[in-house]
């Protein structure tokens, strides 16, 4: 047994795609191994940002002999009228090599065929990594492809070497014009010289002593545990939000050397978030905190390379930083030169969507949908005017030249700049709260008028976005709508404010139509509602409520943000007895009252004359008001159990009671109070639909 | 080093690398990639490699010559290896080593950086590259021309000359660099830069530069019609400065923005296609 190790060295990878290309190689080897039923150990991955790294351990030498089925022509086509064996059936078998007196006849799915049984020898794994090696580069995809030679071979950056060693032999594999050998590259400093690698093992010692890590965990390690060294002493720490940049430093960096540089002057006449986002985005550096959380005047970077020079490489970077921190004083400095309501006046030059208008126009839009908002939330008149007045200005910081030279800076450079003219801190909160969660790992806005901001901007994007006749299929998300999506969803299910999603969502569409076309407006609402339905089922299931949110989902949208109570409610009382009963007769209930409206009252002359019937109507007609005002109150355990008293009545009701008398008013009468039970038990949810 | 011996030195690295060595094309072009020996030539199929300084304008990052790193224009040093040899970023690195820099000392870093120049329907794929933190230069494999693949892919390196000299003189000013011993920058360009800033902000005469626009398209089209590629090209030039000027000047709206855009790129198409017909009756 011995080690395979496949390198592919590459030009500079993008960041963002190393992670994933590496699981797909993953992925790919161990699928090959298996399809030709080579015998094997782990496989493991690794990678930096110029190759991608496999390790598959113990690899067999050879392949077992192996008894396989092969099915051949249906046996109409396979034997004559006498019984001979046709034309078709014997070029199977030559093609087979098997003698046709092997065969034979099984029934499958209704239907003769011919099969036959035949032996694989063994075979050298060398020979079938060498076949299936060349298929894996074409399989890794990346979200961005290019081609670079002749052959027009598509890679996310171009290939310049491939290495492939089992144990000692070196693998035959060409891809783009490029041959394998025993030999890679290490980190580039000065002239390259290649690296002889005499087996797998050797593989990662040479790299190393060619200053390359090619494990991305140990990398990220060494950067956490060099960051310590350099901050524990000064009692300083990085913020709490640097996992996505650490994330992209590892995979920009093949030998990661930590360095401490001091954050020039200028930064203190910044916001700290302007000077984190240039810190981050322009130099992918970290932001340094003291203890209490305060910005220290360092910044915290990683150099791609050794410790020696690096007192070069840190004044390179102290004076770029210095240099990009000033041009943000420059661009703040400009920008205030006038007040955010003139950037309003300009964003008729900036489309929001191609086919959606201008975002003056979704600015026209956000605050028709302000001005309405007592038709789907629980707005004070005080709230909703500083909802219109947010809205009108929430898009203003786009036309400003901080927005355009740092995008990510959306909302906090208008709140900054409306704050710092003096206006009134609901809306600044609102202004810079309107884009957030940004990511999964994000808080929802802390304030109601900045959550209601967020929610109709996310809204109308949904609505548009929709409304162009986009559809959301697949994995890919260009228009960022699963991301608005989640973020309604997790808004409101977190803030658990109810929104009318539904109303709103008219509301949109009304809006949209008012301030120019939708080109695709049909079923409009209901694929909005859809998509938000989607979206929530997500949500819920990647919380692993699966099962407790079939039995909600049902309840209009309106709802939503009762669905953690009624589900925390739901969950307590998940070991009653009666609530199996319960889901039972509720059950039962549907089935045969299906096709019947639920029914929230029973007239009073209800022709029910047996004693179980009775018991039932009174305990139901003395459960629905009490339940009415627990729902009211949010009080969903003790809607739940008084929906429980019900169950012994109920069970009472099915055991004695024939439902389908023969009696045409009997009948009736006897539906009709289960279609009223379906109305009191669905005011709560779905209990048959209970895991 | 100034900046004259700078820039003569890359000039005669690439040159020493197979690049034909050209003067900057004798009109206002936003970037190194308008010019002729970029666009034309990374159409079809013909090997290509050159190297030329390209000033560049752009006219809405004007600064009135006050802040010490943005510029109405600036110089590239624009290289093209069509097509690209297998060790093109070695020798890209090995160009450093001319102006003293040497690349164990420093950190040089490819981080991803697609362009696209949608007014020629060009596309690629590539890197800004990091000198300590410091973008220097553009370095991108050509995907698209002319709304097509391209069927040979050319290598565009472009170095950024000013940001380049400002690391290796240490200068924090673009106007203080030495262009010249005892020359500066600022001499040379200050004045200049105050000037077409206040032009392109301030001056310009927005009815001219429409009618100008009109015209130049006009003629470029007659002579994409009379199929001579190169006056078609430099009056699509023409268009293409005249519209940033007027973009800088703030008085284009977005429709017509993109009109404009639309514009220039049906003319760049015209030439695009012009030259590739060229090559296949060749």
């Amino acid at each position: 047994m011995s080690d395979l190790l496949i390198e592919i060295l590459t030009e500079e990878l993008p960041a963002r795609f190393v992670d994933n290309a590496q699981t797909q190689l993953v992925e790919h080897v161990t699928a090959h191994l298996d399809e030709f039923f080579i015998g094997h150990g782990d496989v493991h991955g690794f990678s930096t940002p110029r190759r991608l790294v496999v390790l598959a351990q113990n690899i067999k030498e050879q392949t077992d002999a192996r008894t396989i089925e092969v099915k051949g022509p249906a046996k109409a086509s396979g034997y004559d009228a006498q019984g001979n064996p046709t034309p078709a059936l014997l070029g199977f078998c030559r093609g087979q090599g098997i003698d046709p007196a092997d065969t034979y006849v099984v029934d499958v799915a209704g239907k003769s065929y011919v099969f036959a049984r035949k032996t694989v020898p063994e075979q050298k794994s060398s020979d079938l990594i060498e076949a299936f090696l060349p298929r894996l580069p074409r399989e890794v995809t990346f979200p961005k492809m290019m081609h670079w030679e002749e052959t027009g071979f598509q890679f996310a950056r171009p290939i310049r070497g491939l290495l492939a060693l089992l144990g000692t032999e070196v693998l035959h594999w060409e891809v783009a014009g490029v041959k394998s050998s025993n030999t890679t590259f290490g980190l580039r400093v000065g002239k390259p010289k290649s690296i002889t690698v005499t087996s797998p093992d050797d593989y990662m010692r040479r790299l190393r002593e060619a200053f390359v890590i090619v494990d991305p965990a140990e990398r990220r390690r060494l950067i956490e545990r060099q960051a310590d060294k350099l901050l524990k002493p000064l009692g300083f720490k990085l913020g709490d939000t640097m996992g996505d940049l650490l994330d992209e430093v590892v995979n920009l960096v093949e030998y990661p050397s930590v360095f401490l540089g001091d954050l020039p002057k200028v930064a203190a006449e910044l916001p700290e978030s302007v000077v984190r986002s240039v810190l981050q985005q322009q130099m992918h550096s970290f932001l340094v905190y003291d203890q209490n959380g305060n910005v220290v005047p360092h910044f915290l970077s990683v150099r791609n390379g050794l410790t020696d020079f690096i007192d070069i490489v840190r004044r390179g970077n102290e004076s770029v930083a210095n240099a990009r921190l000033l041009d943000a004083v420059f661009f703040i400095q400009e920008d205030m030169r006038e007040s955010l309501e003139a950037y309003v006046g300009r964003l008729d030059t900036l489309i929001f969507m191609d086919r959606l208008g201008t975002m003056a126009a979704k600015t026209l839009r956000l605050e028709r949908l302000a001005a309405c908002a007592t038709t789907y939330a629980l707005v004070t008149p005080e709230e909703e005017a500083t909802l219109v007045a947010a809205a009108h200005l929430s898009k203003a910081d786009l036309a400003t030249s901080m927005v355009k030279e740092y995008t990510s800076l959306q909302g906090e450079i208008g709140s900054v700049y409306f704050s710092h003219a003096g206006g009134s801190p609901d809306i600044v909160s609102a202004i810079r709260e309107q884009y957030l969660p940004r990511s999964p790992s994000e808080d929802i806005p802390a304030t109601r008028v900045g959550r209601l901001l967020g929610i109709i901007d996310k809204v109308d994007t949904l609505t548009g976005i929709l409304g162009t006749g986009f559809n959301p299929s697949g994995s890919e998300d260009p228009y960022g709508l699963r991301r608005a999506g989640n973020g309604i969803v997790r808004t409101i299910a977190e803030s658990r404010e109810s929104i009318d999603l539904e109303t709103l969502v008219r509301k949109a569409i009304e809006a949209h139509q008012a301030t120019g076309s939708l080109p695709h407006p049909e079923n409009l609402q209901q694929r909005v509602v859809d998509y938000l339905k989607g979206r929530i089922a997500q949500y819920f299931k990647e919380k692993q409520l699966t099962g407790v949110y079939s039995a909600l989902e049902f309840l209009p949208l309106v709802e939503l943000a009762t669905f953690p109570e009624r589900m925390q409610a739901l969950h307590e009382a998940a070991g009653d007895v009666n609530l199996v009963t319960l889901a039972d007769s509720h059950r039962r209930i549907q089935n045969i009252t299906k096709g019947l409206p639920a029914t929230a009252s029973l007239p009073a002359d209800l022709l029910l004359t047996d004693p179980e019937e009775l018991v039932l109507r009174q305990a139901a007609e003395a459960a629905a008001p009490r339940i009415l005002q627990f729902l009211t109150v949010r009080k969903y355990a003790e809607a739940i159990c008084t929906c429980e008293e019900l169950a012994v009545p109920v069970t009472a009701f099915f055991d004695r009671i024939l439902v389908m008398a023969a009696d045409e008013r009997v009948r009736s009468a006897r539906l009709l109070l289960l279609c009223y039970l379906k109305y009191i038990l669905g005011l709560v949810c779905d209990y048959s639909k209970l895991p | 080093m100034n900046f004259e011996e700078m820039v003569s030195k890359l000039e005669h690295f690439w040159e020493s690398e197979g690049c034909t060595r050209l003067f900057p094309y004798d009109q206002e072009v936003g970037a190194g990639t308008l010019s002729p020996y970029t666009f034309l030539r990374v159409l079809g199929r013909k090997p290509w490699k050159t190297v030329y300084v390209q000033p560049s304008r752009r006219p809405a990052d004007g600064r009135y010559g006050e802040n010490p790193n943005r510029l109405y224009m600036h110089h590239q040093l624009q290289v093209i290896v069509k097509p690209p040899t297998t060790d093109i970023q070695d020798t890209y690195l090995r160009s450093f080593t001319l102006l003293g820099l040497k690349p164990a000392e420093h950190d040089i870093r490819f981080v991803e950086d697609n362009w696209e120049t949608p007014v020629l329907g060009a596309a690629g794929v590539g890197w800004e590259v990091w000198l300590d933190g410091m973008e220097v230069t553009q370095f991108t494999y050509f995907q698209q021309a002319g709304g097509q693949e391209v069927p040979v892919v050319a290598v565009e390196i472009t170095y950024g000359l000013e940001r380049l000299a400002m690391f290796v003189q240490k200068k924090k000013n673009v106007y203080e660099l030495e262009w010249h011993d005892g020359v500066t920058y600022g001499d040379l360009r200050q004045q200049v830069e105050r000037e077409n800033s206040i032009y392109s902000f301030e001056q310009a005469d927005v009815e001219a530069l429409v009618t100008m626009f009109d015209l130049c398209e006009k003629e470029s089209q007659r002579m994409i019609d009379k199929k001579l590629i190169t006056p078609a090209y430099e009056y699509l030039l023409k268009c293409s400065h005249t519209f940033n000027i007027l973009d800088a000047r703030g008085t284009v709206g977005v429709s017509q923005r993109m009109a404009y855009l639309a514009r220039v790129r049906r003319l760049a198409y015209g030439c695009a296609n012009l030259y590739l017909e060229n090559e296949n009756h060749e």
